[in-house]
């Protein structure tokens, strides 16, 4: 499925009315560089990250870039003690983590908690990166493919940017 | 022995006569009102949606017992509890329960209407365990030791002086009077809270059936901490807020996010249940509060009303609430639907004066995103409260008034008679 044009164009202007970044880019590869600006445009922000694992960019290959680059890394993975999960997270500045599908008419984050701790980095650190595959920008809710696999199985997260 | 009047008048008195509340109640309604038109013209099918909402709630309301069964299969399937209470007092017992069972000292709470309906927050203080409102405007008003002036801005009569001096006293915090300041001072208060928390108390904008999961909704993310961090998640919902498939949960968010803030999307939206409590070794509970939904729901001339999802959309164009504010119709419901809801879960009696005081304009029914009637049941509790009714205890009041409503009804209906008596004569003769 490919987003149409009308799609992208109600999003950005959806996320202009709202404040909301949104950047566009050919590869996954340059997420790393994205928020080596986003540090550099906020140098106020300590370099601390919280990177979720995702289908939507190489979490090893980031987090890697990140670490020479001189950041400190949170990668909780399913094995982490949550309570001290919390305890990290509170002092992160960034957290990112991929979606599963973006509204366009209303620039609405959709996050399925297939794993955990997408909605606590979404919500803890003062600065959220949500990534996006342009096939998965939908223009409303209406769009079925959203709450397909919703049934009990799967916890749904909708977050208006 | 009859009941204590509600005082209504008096207490309509005292927000006419508040300059700051009256202020906020303008502000509101010029603001949230006249702009939830806009947002319902935005989309070209809304009558459709409205009507589309309006039938699935109504479904809802008829088959309340079939799909709180489903529901409650579904939460206990994955691993969660669903309690029915009969009562309030029976739901905090249970609320209290489970406090225990975990030893709960500290919880987090989300806006919860029910909450406040049974009075959740006494109950746990007088336990020792110390419950925090998470939503600002409720976390205003907890400090103030006031309750809710209106559904979804529950301290529009508060003054931002008022929130200043507020914070500085019960907080600490140096005074001022920029909102940003003032929420960033709430936040920093709150953010402790919320990871100290033991258990997260929530209300449901709508459970789900076929999913056993809620739906909770909010703008300022303070009801998705409090179910995401603390283990334990208590979910206290009336036994009317269901429907049953995520499709129809996913009609009546957009018209609820139109209907309650002019927005085209609430900010947070979270569809949660008992799986993410399970996997962290927490618990997952709901308690669906009856309090007399039933006997609504079985009485043919007011179950519309259990189809409310509260946006407040009615409050924010009503002339009477516009100007008495919420805390004249009691002490949870405000507004054309308190004026309905209050009598029939707390006295007709008693509310009488809330039924008589609404001006039956119908711009309520207008902008309902359900479209429900509320002044066809006004007058129904009128008609009620003036001629009796034993199903709601009430005698018939004949007093100059009534006697003078029911010559009147006879001149009209003899009138009606006397032409259509003319009429065949007419059609007779030709």
């Amino acid at each position: 499925m490919k987003s149409s044009n009308d799609t992208i164009k109600r999003l950005f202007e959806e996320a202009e009315e709202l404040g909301v970044k949104i950047h566009m880019i050919e590869s996954y590869d340059q997420i790393k560089y994205e928020i080596i600006n986003l540090f550099l445009d906020h140098p106020n922000l300590d370099k601390s990250i919280c990177v979720v694992d995702s289908e939507n960019y190489d979490t090893q290959s980031l987090s890697n870039y990140l670490y020479e680059k001189g950041f400190d890394l949170l990668l909780p993975n399913e094995q982490v003690d949550y309570g001290e999960f919390i305890e990290n997270l509170k002092n992160v500045q960034v957290g990112i983590t991929s979606v599963d599908a973006c509204v366009g008419e209303t620039c609405t984050l959709i996050i399925r908690n297939r794993r955990p701790f997408f909605r606590e980095v979404s919500l803890l650190p003062p600065v959220y990166i949500a990534v996006v595959r342009q096939d998965q920008i939908v223009i409303s809710l209406d769009d079925p493919s959203i709450f397909k696999e919703l049934k009990g199985e799967s916890q749904i997260t909708i977050k208006r940017a | 022995m009859a009941e204590d009047k509600w005082p209504y008048r008096k207490k309509a008195r005292q927000a006419l006569s508040n300059p700051i509340f009256q202020r906020g109640l303008e502000n509101i309604q010029l603001r949230i009102g006249k702009a939830t038109l806009e947002r319902y013209r935005e989309l070209p099918n809304i009558e459709e949606l409205r009507d589309k909402g309006r039938e699935i709630r109504l479904k809802a309301v008829d088959n309340l017992g079939i799909y709180l069964q489903r529901f409650a299969q579904n939460v206990e399937r994955l691993g969660g509890m669903v309690f029915f209470a009969k009562d309030g007092d029976e739901a905090k017992d249970f609320a209290l329960k489970v406090c225990h069972a975990h030893k709960v000292k500290r919880v987090v709470k989300g806006k919860s209407m029910v909450g406040e309906e049974i009075g959740i927050n006494k109950a746990l203080e007088q336990k020792g365990i110390v419950a925090t409102e998470t939503d600002l405007g409720e976390y205003i008003i907890q400090l103030a030791g006031e309750g809710p002036s209106h559904i979804i801005g529950p301290a529009i009569h508060k003054s931002k002086e008022e929130i200043g001096r507020l914070f500085s006293e019960r907080l600490k915090a140096p005074y001022s009077t920029v909102p940003e300041e003032l929420t960033s001072i709430a936040r920093n208060s709150l953010r402790p809270k919320f990871l100290e928390a033991d258990m997260g108390i929530t209300g449901a904008n709508l459970a789900i059936a076929e999913a056993g999961q809620v739906m909770l909704v909010s703008n300022e993310g303070n009801i998705r901490l409090s179910v995401t961090l603390p283990k334990i998640h208590l979910v206290i919902m009336g036994a009317e807020r269901i429907v049953e498939s995520v499709d129809e949960a996913m009609l009546i968010l957009r018209l609820l996010s139109r209907a309650a803030a002019a927005q085209r999307l609430a900010t947070y939206v979270s569809i949660v249940g008992p799986k993410e409590k399970l996997s962290r070794d927490g618990a997952f509970y709901v308690i669906v509060v009856d309090n007399g939904r039933s006997k609504i729901g079985a009485d043919p001339r007011f179950k519309e009303v259990l189809a409310c999802v509260r946006c407040g959309a009615c409050l924010n164009v009503c002339p009477v609430y516009g100007k008495i504010g919420g805390y004249a119709y009691g002490d949870v419901y405000s507004g054309p639907v308190g004026a309905v809801i209050n009598p029939l879960l707390f006295g007709i009696e008693r509310y009488s004066d809330l039924f008589f005081g609404e001006t039956l304009c119908g711009m309520c029914r207008e902008r309902c995103p359900l479209k429900i009637d509320i002044p066809r049941m006004l007058l129904e509790l009128r008609r009620i409260y003036k001629e009796g009714d034993t199903s709601f205890n009430i005698l018939p009041k004949k007093d100059i008034g009534y006697l003078a409503l029911k010559t009147f009804e006879l001149y009209n209906r003899n009138r009606k008679l006397t032409a259509i008596v003319k009429n065949i004569s007419k059609a007779l003769k030709k």
